[in-house]
């Protein structure tokens, strides 16, 4: 078993001309013979990120700019859905944040992603958020769309 | 607070109007015009029933799952209500204890159903959904109530609204009190699952053709905190009134300024 730690660090402007707001993360994780170290690596990272990110108010516009998932093959049906409440989004630089998701899509996107074996993750991932609450109402939209296509 | 809940079907819609139970409109009424709501709540004063207002509980009927609509509900033939065929299915109808509706209106209805069921969204929170489930219980010495449209037990509520645009629901939120009916559903059903508030959505669909478009719409927290304050402020105040048995409503000179969205399309216009 071997070890990963993973950091992250970013600042942005503040309110004011001058000033700045910072924040960092650090995580730690392991490896099992066998296992990737790449991705629990971009894993880790993605996860750091997203933290960083949620923290300075910058998730929703991240995963705006990020481009489309690639989508993985449909499989078997499965489990109950389940919702929380959307997170808030403070604006950042004085342009107005994207549109945060809602419940109701976050509710969708867990009944089409639990029929997708490791869609969720790979959502997460291509997204760098932590969890689907961190989408944008448009990018949620979009993986919508994509979950929902026929399968080519 | 204990919470009777209300199968579907169990209640005809006047019997529930007819409860004496503040429920969601009449609370939004009582902020208006206190007055006004002890009227309705009495029994001194009915609303009076609008085309709108028919429509409204048509759609909804067609929507429910649980509902028998074809008991209920006979589709007039074709025909100028002017005509001796329209008088005849009409008195055809009231024989038979049925609801005529027009053909017109059912085709409406039929549309705005196929599109709220296209919008993906909006039928996944209708698929495997409980649907008209009622809500009741005593908040103090006020009788409280509310029918969820849509329910996922523990989950999720969403109310059904049709509305004239779609992309300008977030004005009727306002103008209709959504706001207020949302955080007030949420706080009487969060009475039957551990106080947890589940998460509330609009599913909001056109009343104009061609498309009867359907958008899903969830308030988001300002917005819902909002709506819990009127809610709590209205309740106090009913509590009170009760008490005192003053129902009048506040007549003092008020000053009015312009709505955000207004200054925004101001500020647009004369900066372009």
């Amino acid at each position: 078993m071997s070890q990963i730690i993973v950091n992250i660090s970013k600042k942005i402007q503040g309110k004011s001309e001058y000033s700045s707001i910072s924040a960092s993360c650090s995580l730690e994780g392991t490896f099992l013979p066998g296992q990737d170290p790449g991705n629990e690596c971009a894993r880790l990272y993605a996860q750091a990120e997203a933290a960083v990110d949620r923290q300075l108010g910058l998730a929703a516009a991240q995963s705006e700019a990020s481009h489309a998932p690639t989508l993985p093959a449909p499989a078997a049906p499965s489990s109950q859905p389940s919702s929380s409440r959307p997170m808030a989004y403070p604006s950042s630089g004085g342009r107005r944040a994207p549109s945060p998701s809602s419940a109701a899509q976050h509710r969708l996107l867990r009944m089409l992603c639990d029929r997708i074996p490791g869609a969720i993750d790979r959502i997460l991932a291509e997204h760098r958020i932590a969890s689907i609450e961190a989408l944008s109402s448009r990018a949620a939209s979009s993986i919508i769309d994509q979950l929902k296509a026929p399968a080519p | 607070m204990t919470i009777t809940i209300i199968p579907p079907g169990t209640e005809t819609d006047e019997q529930y109007h007819q409860s004496k139970c503040w429920g969601s409109t009449l609370l939004n009424t009582f902020i208006r015009s206190p007055a006004l709501a002890h009227r309705i709540i009495t029994g001194t004063w009915r609303q009076p029933e609008t085309p709108a207002l028919r429509f409204g509980r048509l759609f909804h009927h067609r929507m429910d799952r649980t509902f028998a609509f074809d008991q209920h509900y006979r589709i007039a033939p074709d025909v100028d209500k002017r005509t001796k065929a329209w008088a005849a299915a009409e008195e055809q109808a009231n024989v038979d204890g049925v609801v005529l509706i027009s053909f017109d209106d059912h085709q409406q209805a039929e549309a705005m159903r196929a599109s709220v069921l296209a919008n993906p969204v909006a039928a996944s929170l209708l698929e495997g959904a409980q649907q008209e489930i009622g809500y009741r219980g005593s908040h103090g010495n006020i009788r409280v109530q509310c029918r969820a449209d849509v329910l996922h037990q523990g989950s999720h509520i969403a109310d059904l609204k049709t509305t004239v645009d779609a992309d300008e629901f977030g004005k009727s939120v306002g103008s209709y009190g959504y706001h207020v009916q949302a955080a007030f559903y949420r706080w009487l059903i969060s009475h039957t699952c551990n106080g947890e508030l589940l998460p509330f959505s609009f599913i909001a669909v056109e009343k104009q053709a061609p498309l009867y478009r359907c958008r899903v719409y969830d308030l988001d927290d300002q917005f819902l905190e909002l709506g819990q304050q009127s809610v709590h402020a209205a309740l106090d105040d009913i509590a009170r009134r009760t008490e005192s048995g003053d129902w009048d409503d506040h007549q003092d000179a008020e000053m009015v300024s312009p709505p955000a969205w207004m200054l925004a399309q101001v500020t647009r216009s004369t900066a372009a």
